[in-house]
Order: C-alpha cells, then structure tokens, then sequence
C-alpha cells in the first residue's frame, strides 16, 4: 500500500481543526450580526485570531481534577468522546476520488460510531462527582438516546431507494434527484433528530448555560474541557456532511454547474447547513425538558415509523416510482 | 481490507491528538493544587453529600424503550437493503412481514405511551 | 409552525442591518451636552473664595490659598487644588457656586486607575484637563 495514503488522513484532521477554529469564530460572528453586534473583531483582522487565542489561553490554564472524582473515568472522558467524533470521517466521501474508507455498511459504521460518544458524555458526567454534572449528563444520556431512535429510522427510507449502505453508492443514486424531495419527510425527522443529537439549539438542554451551569463538563477545565467541545464541533463537520449526503445530493452540482469540482460542491452544502445550524441558534429559544422526550417518542418516531412504509408503498406507483 | 486499515488509520489519529495535545499541555500549564481547587463545584457552598446516588428511573425506563427501538432498527437496516432483491421474490409479502415487525414495536410503545411513560414529570 | 419561519427571517434581516456597538475604546464616546464630567480648574480665575469646598456634598475638594505675591493687590491666589475622586459625585454644584467660573465640567470621565491614590488630582492634573471642557452657564 502506498504509505503517502497516510497522509490524507492528516490533512483531513487538520482541516477538521482549521474547520472547527473559524466555525467558532463565525458561529460568534453570526450570532452578533444577528443582534446588531459585530461580533469578535478585536484579536487580528477581523478577529481572526479569536479562536486561536482561546485554544491557546485553555492550554496554558492549569488542569484542575476534584478530589472526589474517578481520576482514570475522569481523564478518559473526554478522549471517549471525540475519538469517534473524527473516526466517523473516515466514512464521508468528499467527491467521487476523495473517500478514505469505501465499505460497504459505511452508513451503519457512522450511526455506531458516533454513538459512542453518549458513553463519553455519560462517563464524563459521572466521573466528575458533582451533582450539576450528573444532572447534566443524565439529561444529555436520554435526549441522545431518545432521538436517536428517529434519526436511524428516518434514514431507512434513504436505504431502501439506494439498497446499499455505502455512502458513495447513496450520493451516486442522487444524481437525477436529491433525496430531499421524494424523502421529504424523512429528511424533516432526521434534520430535527441532527439538532437533538448535536445538543445544538432548540434543543441544546444538556449545556443549557442559564440552568445547568454548563452540564456534564461543569468540573472540565483546560484541554480537557477543550476537548468535549471540539468533539461537539466536529459532530457539527461530520453531521452536516451526512446530510449533504443522505438529502442533500453530496459532490452532484445544482444546475448541471459541472464546472465546479465535486469537493467544492459538497464543502458549499456542508457548510450551508452549518450556517442553518447557527442561524437556528441565533433565532429559536430552548425547548422545556418534557417537551423535547414528547417529542421525541410521540412525533418524530412514529413520523419515522409512517416514512419507512411510505417509501415502500410509493415504491409501487409508477411514474414516480424510480425515485424511491 | 485496506478501507479497514484507513478506519484503523482514523482511529489511531483520534486518539493521537488529544494524547499529544495533553502531553505538551503539560509543560506549558502551571500546577499548584490546593484544597478549595480539589473540591467539586457546587455554586461555591461546600458540597453535600456523594453525587454518586441513585438515579431517577425513568431514565432506566427511556433506556429499555432505547434498546427495544435500536434492535428493531438493527433488523430493519438489512431489510431495507435487501428490500429490492426480496421485492422481486416475493412481491409485497416483504413489505408485509416488515409491517408485522413494526407492529410489534409499536405495541410496545403505545403500551409505554397508555403507561404514561413518555410524560416527563 | 409559522412563527418559527418568520423568526428565521426576522434574524435572517438582521445580520446585514447596520451594527449598533459603540466601537468606544477606538473611537471616543460622544456625550450628551450636558453631561457632567470630570473638573478643569484654572488657578487664574480662582479668588481662593472657599465656596466649593463648603458646598461640597461629599467634602471631597481641599484647597490652600495664600496672599497674593503683589503687595499692591488684594485677595489671594490659589495655592494647593485637590479633588478626590475616590468620592467625588460629579454633582456639578461646584462649578454652580464658583462666582468666577474658575471651575468648570467637561465631558471627559475616564477616571480608571490601578491605585487609589491615583484618583487625587492636583491643581496641575484639573488644569491640563482641558478638552471637552463644557460651555459656561
């Protein structure tokens, strides 16, 4: 095997951390914009080096462990929780030459994968020995759990019109049609299921900042803290980038715009969906507990449960029926 | 094989840099414990008690409803992917017998659902 | 379901609306005329009359006068002017009461300092404190 494949990888981990500086400093930016403030301008032109100088300053900040916690638990922690943030990557085609890892269930590693990180969260939370972060994680444990169930579901719909796992073969059937208009509904549960999963506005319960302090890393401090949050980003990348795959066509251009090379067209989808996920941020507030489990269990699963069999039945109408 | 050993490759990485990146941390940040650093945080009153306590069940309770839904989903993948070879066997009876799975599913939710499961309290 | 959408737009509008931040430590902050400030003193016009140190709410100006160098003339002049911010109000009667508007308000109130003792001005401090001085009543 040629060793310089090795070296995709690292500039994917590179890029994944460039990704995650300037998505902080935009999701600040877009934020402030949205309240009629310019956002960080102060650090470097156009505050560029904002980011930057927060990685730096939590680096240098010295790294506190509460006596009463699980020191080994404590320290695993954060590592549990973004290993499969990156390792999930592996899976996500960039264009047509661009995929690192072709298997054949790449859909079923990625949904597995990332579930991993609830482990970290739980372990995080539990670890520390302190009652805001168990809480915290407690809530995070059931939101993740909750809505995960809606979001594998949602995606059988995508599987039965491509009958494969592969993520190259899923974008390869979207070349006439994107998924997000026969799968429409699907694409709804799994979008609202993304934000859960995400712990991202309106559904950002597990760090809801005003009530829970900061939730499961109330103890974290340092890089370690620093850690759980570049996960989080990094599930922002890699979530995104499965929506452009799954609904969004991934590297197939708009318009027959083929001049555009395929890596480009997939980078513009992924972060147009970040953007929608900042601006929903920006504009929508938290929803209450038991509002987001009702949710979860009494609309979006039983939304997912009708898209499996209506994707099946139109399978049987002609016409329309190649889309499905 | 080597789509495995690229994962393997991924895996490696994650797990390179948050190792390095603490390492190095190291010898940049200061250290000097001291006890009110070591106690857990509990809006700066002393804490009380252990957090290490039971827990609400109704946790345990959306934790079987998990398991029962993402074994169901584990069954439901193959199905999906197979859906249109079967299809072509069988006609819609594949159709039919995935419908009969998910009814058992449902049975338990709504079951949960009449139990009054699902309402946070 | 609706609101949601009107709320996207509504914030969606917002981000190329014109910023409302004060850009303050870059550009000076504009007050309002009547905005009262930190004192200007100007030793030339003071008659050493006493006034401001009586009025003073808080007791928070000392001044020492002494005869006036010039035998041929009478009154004083003024010697030593302090004022301590530490608890200074800035209610203006100070410059209300002096009879010859020896001190005066401007519209400058950037007072922070690392030590108290920096908060005593002097005659020589009040005195080169002389921008945005505000207009005489």
């Amino acid at each position: 095997m040629d060793p310089l494949k090795f070296l995709g990888p690292v500039i994917v981990l590179a890029g994944i951390l460039g990704f995650v500086t300037y998505a902080i400093l935009f999701e600040r930016k877009i934020l402030g914009w949205m309240q009629s403030r310019p956002g960080p301008n102060q650090l470097g032109p156009w505050g560029m080096l904002q980011t930057v100088a927060d990685v730096l300053k939590l680096w240098m900040k010295e790294d506190t462990i509460p006596n009463n916690a699980d020191r080994p638990l404590f320290k695993m922690a954060p590592v549990i929780a973004f290993v499969p943030s990156f390792a999930v990557i592996a899976v996500i085609p960039f264009s047509p030459s661009i995929v690192f890892a072709d298997l054949g269930v790449g859909l079923l590693y990625f949904i597995a994968i990332s579930g991993i990180t609830t482990i970290g969260i739980l372990v995080g939370g539990w670890a520390s020995n302190n009652k805001y972060a168990l809480i915290g994680s407690m809530r995070s444990v059931a939101q993740m759990i909750s809505y995960e169930i809606p979001l594998v579901l949602s995606i059988v719909g995508v599987i039965l019109a491509v009958g494969s796992l592969n993520m190259s073969d899923i974008v390869l059937k979207q070349e006439k049609m994107w998924f997000i208009v026969p799968q429409f509904l699907g694409f709804v549960v799994f979008f609202i299921a993304m934000l859960a999963e995400l712990a991202r506005t309106p559904f950002d319960l597990p760090e809801a900042e005003s009530e829970l302090v900061a939730g499961y890393f109330v103890e974290y401090s340092g890089f370690r803290f620093a850690f759980f949050m570049l996960a989080e980003y990094v599930y922002v990348f890699a979530m995104s980038a499965l929506t452009t795959i799954l609904f969004l066509g991934g590297w197939n251009p708009l318009f027959g715009l083929t001049f555009i090379p395929p890596i480009i067209w997939f980078l513009l989808k992924v972060f147009f969906l970040v953007f929608v996920i900042i601006w929903l941020r920006g504009s929508l507030p938290r929803v209450r507990l038991d509002q987001l489990m009702q949710m979860g269990w009494k609309v979006l699963l039983p939304l997912s449960l009708v898209n499996i069999f209506l994707s099946a039945l139109l399978k049987e109408v002609p016409f329309i029926q190649a889309f499905f | 094989m080597e789509s495995y050993l690229m994962v393997a490759v991924f895996f490696a990485l994650a797990l390179a840099l948050p190792i390095a990146a603490l390492t190095l941390g190291k010898f940049l940040r200061p250290h000097q414990p001291t006890v009110e650093k070591g106690l857990s945080y509990e809006s700066g009153v002393d804490p009380i008690g252990d957090s290490w306590i039971q827990f609400n069940a109704r946790y345990y309770l959306y934790a079987l409803l998990f398991v029962i839904f993402d074994v169901g989903a584990v069954f439901l993948y193959p199905w999906a992917v197979s859906y249109n070879v079967l299809h072509s066997e069988m006609g819609l009876l594949i159709l039919a017998s995935a419908a009969i799975f998910i009814l058992f599913l449902v049975v338990g939710l709504v079951y949960a659902w009449k139990n009054k499961v699902l309402e946070w309290k | 379901m609706l609101g949601l959408f009107k709320g996207l737009g509504v914030t969606l509008k917002t981000m190329t609306k014109k910023k409302v931040t004060y850009k303050y430590p870059n550009e000076p902050f504009k007050m309002p005329e009547r905005f009262r400030g930190i004192q200007y003193f100007d030793p030339e016009l003071c008659i050493v009359c006493n006034q401001c140190v009586r009025v003073c709410p808080t007791d928070c100006i000392t001044l020492t006068g002494r005869s006036h160098p010039d035998p041929s003339k009478r009154g004083k002049i003024i010697d030593t002017y302090d004022i301590n911010f530490e608890t200074c109000i800035l209610c203006d009667l100070c410059t209300e009461v002096c009879p010859t508007e020896a001190i005066l308000m401007t519209q400058n109130f950037e007072l922070a300092a690392y030590s108290r003792d920096e908060l005593y001005k002097d005659l020589k401090w009040l005195h080169e404190n002389d921008t945005n001085i505000r207009g005489g009543s």
